[in-house]
């Protein structure tokens, strides 16, 4: 079974569909890369795999677990925004400790040395 | 008019308790109109930029409806809409501190909206979350300190702007809760002296005020 797939998935905004019908697997360790011009939903396919959009219809899974419905937060995926998003009030240390703080990770592991 | 130099007028207005009570009264006005709006603002932009960022356009217009809005009117329009009901609304001090909150409504969200859109505020919460934080706790722990200085600064302009007012205050409460505007027309009218000493007072008043707040601001950021 694929580490990454896409099942009949769906995304419409409104009336608009703009992901129709995804099928696509995508194994452990295997370099996968979207081309395509500029607004054929490359973006909006990986924002419903970070689960930054939720799907019309379908079903993504996760080393054979349906992340769905599942919020961001617990999906543990990781993505690089274009505008990097670094957090503008927290230092280098603490930007790159956060995501370790939120998963409260035992302090000696994050802490910066 | 006074032949020459005098604190006089100052000694009459600092002996009077009735000063006092009025700039207390306007002190309390203030902050509680300027911590309620902001405190519905925030939770009201929370849902526009979580749920759905189409109510932002909805959130605007009514925002700056009371911009529109000159002050005799909205007090009228509050006490024939409220002052009839038998709720808990047609009490005047409910009345009133609810129109300062109305009041001071399109100062503190366009601060708040720019301060947002100026460090992309969903973009941010977004990035949060894919390292594990809810979306409550990314705009706790993510918007809120990035967009502290513009709550600061909508605050003070708001500030400002309740402690020039008059209309309001003489409208919908009058002497059951005289503020300082209210204070400073009943005096104009017995000594011109005492007036310009009101005015120099709300002056320093909202100065002292300003001064502490971005003294405060500058070492939070500082401590950071």
């Amino acid at each position: 079974m694929a580490y990454i797939e896409f099942q009949n998935v769906v995304k419409r905004f409104g009336e608009n569909t703009v992901l129709d019908q995804i099928n696509l697997s995508i194994e452990k360790g295997q370099l996968v890369t979207l081309l395509g011009p500029s607004g054929c939903r490359k973006s909006t396919l990986l924002r419903c795999l970070a689960g930054l959009e939720q799907v019309s219809a379908g079903n993504i899974l996760l080393d054979g677990q349906d992340v769905t419905d599942l919020p961001a937060s617990r999906r543990n995926v990781g993505m690089v925004f274009q505008q990097y998003s670094l957090f503008p009030n927290l230092s280098v240390e603490q930007n790159i400790a956060f995501g370790l703080k939120m998963q409260k990770s035992p302090r000696r592991r994050s802490s910066v040395k | 008019m006074p032949q020459g130099f005098t604190l006089r007028n100052y000694i009459e207005l600092f002996s009077d308790p009735e000063f006092w009570g009025s700039i207390g009264r306007t002190l309390v006005l203030c902050a509680v109109s300027v911590l309620v709006t902001i405190v519905l603002l925030l939770l009201a932009m929370y849902v526009v930029l979580v749920v759905n960022r189409r109510l932002g356009a909805i959130m605007q217009f009514v925002c700056m409806i009371p911009y529109a809005l000159q002050g005799v009117i909205l007090s009228i329009s509050i006490i024939s809409l409220y002052s009839g009901t038998s709720t808990l609304l047609s009490n005047r001090m409910l009345m009133l501190f609810g129109a300062y909150t109305v009041l001071v409504l399109p100062y503190i969200y366009q601060g708040i909206r720019n301060s947002m859109n100026a460090i992309n505020a969903g973009m941010l919460i977004q990035a949060a979350e894919m390292l594990g934080c809810g979306k409550f706790t990314a705009y706790w722990k993510v918007v809120l300190p990035n967009v502290f200085s513009g709550i600061l600064v909508s605050a003070l302009l708001a500030q400002s702007i309740v402690f020039g007012d008059f209309v309001l205050a003489n409208n919908i409460a009058g002497n059951n809760y005289q503020n300082i505007q209210v204070f400073l027309n009943r005096r104009m009218f017995t000594s011109s002296g005492l007036a310009s000493a009101i005015v120099v007072v709300i002056f320093l008043v909202v100065f002292v005020i300003t001064g502490l707040v971005m003294k405060l601001e500058k070492r939070d950021a500082k401590e950071k």
